[in-house]
């Protein structure tokens, strides 16, 4: 089979490269669409705070003032559990904690320099739609475990950015 | 010795007699000019004459003929013709295609390629704040704001016996609370932005 190119004048030719362009240029917007964001690291602290003071957790040295300050009520926090996860496209990360209960977490797009992100708590039929700046510490709390409750220190960054700014390690 | 006059043949006799030894004469024509050729002595000396003429030009011709190679002969033809016309092909048709306005149009979106390739895909990241809303590090220029920034909660679903409340911060780089709470609110709230139910409460 011979392939055959369309005899086309200047102004065919013009419109031609320009739908050619228009095309890929649609393509690559699509693909970048469907691709999302390259992704947010997303940092799960899961530590239990008790109001039995204890030994200071080396783990949450960095953020103790903070989580003294927000949790006055508590006296002892220990980090039982952490987790780095890749928040890409609109795929949901689930992160199971040790009261049996899962947190789900949703990229939603961004606004301005805010990340929107849908927070979910699938035993507690619990949803939030939130709006988080990058390497802002934010919490969930008040889930009961182990004789005091549970809290999770939450932020994102940006895929790739140096490490420095994680508070949860120390 | 005989002396006999032999006529000479007319043009027209002549003729018919080349066209006689050439074969080229109908049947009966030729028939008749052989009639002639053995009767009358005019014709009979000048088809002697003719043949004889005819394989003095032949012999040559023939030797020549015999001698000639034509090895190389289509060779020499071929190379001393203009190159045919070859059929175009496929990138030359392209290339012919690919006209200054499409390529402008692939410039545009090669132009399109490179922006949705290197646009920055999150926005700047603000410094995170330590402890005590002190920053870690030197804010960035242009940072202030998302520093400032809380967290904000934009819509909340509870369809189980959760209630859910948000502790905003006071200060700017104070933290942002979700409180998922055992319906209904339990005695004493943990943390200082929560509001404890009291019997004291007025209302």
């Amino acid at each position: 089979m011979r392939f055959e190119l369309p005899a086309l004048g200047r102004v065919g030719r013009a419109l031609l490269g320009l739908a050619i362009g228009a095309g890929l240029s649609l393509g690559l917007w699509a693909g970048d669409a469907a691709a999302g964001e390259p992704g947010l690291r997303l940092k799960v602290s899961v530590i239990q705070a008790t109001k039995e003071k204890s030994a200071p957790d080396p783990a949450l040295a960095r953020i103790q003032g903070e989580l003294a300050e927000a949790f006055a009520g508590y006296q002892g926090f220990k980090r039982l559990q952490a987790e780095e996860k890749l928040l890409a496209g609109e795929t949901p990360v689930k992160i199971d904690l040790p009261n049996g209960e899962s947190a789900e977490f949703k990229h939603q797009g961004v606004d301005k320099n805010l990340h929107k992100i849908r927070f979910s708590l699938a035993k507690s039929k619990v949803n939030l739609d939130l709006k988080a700046p990058l390497k802002k510490m934010f919490y969930q709390a008040g889930m009961k475990h182990g004789g005091g409750i549970l809290i999770l220190a939450m932020y994102i960054a940006p895929v790739g950015e140096p490490p420095a700014p994680d508070k949860t390690e120390p | 010795m005989s002396t006999e006059n032999i006529r000479t043949l007319s043009d027209a006799e002549q003729e018919r007699l080349s066209l006689f030894l050439d074969g080229a004469l109908p049947p009966d024509e030729a028939a008749d000019v052989e009639r002639l050729v053995s009767e009358d002595p005019a014709w009979k000396a000048a088809h002697r004459a003719l043949k004889i003429t005819g394989e003095m030009l032949r012999a040559p011709v023939e030797r020549h003929a015999a001698e000639a190679r034509f090895d190389g002969l289509w060779a020499g033809i071929e190379q001393r013709l203009p190159a045919p016309e070859r059929a175009p092909s496929l990138l030359d048709r392209l290339r012919a295609f690919l006209s200054p306005p499409v390529l402008v149009g692939l410039a545009a979106a090669a132009a399109a390629a490179a922006y949705v390739a290197t646009r920055p895909s999150t926005p700047p990241a603000p410094e995170a704040p330590a402890p005590g809303g002190v920053a870690a590090r030197g804010p960035a220029p242009g940072t202030a704001l998302a520093e400032s920034e809380p967290v904000i909660i934009e819509g909340i679903e509870s369809a189980g016996q959760k209630t859910v409340l948000v502790s905003q911060p006071v200060e700017p780089n104070g933290a942002t609370v979700i409180w998922t709470l055992d319906a209904p609110a339990p005695e004493s709230q943990p943390g200082s932005d929560v509001p404890a139910a009291s019997d004291d409460d007025p209302i």
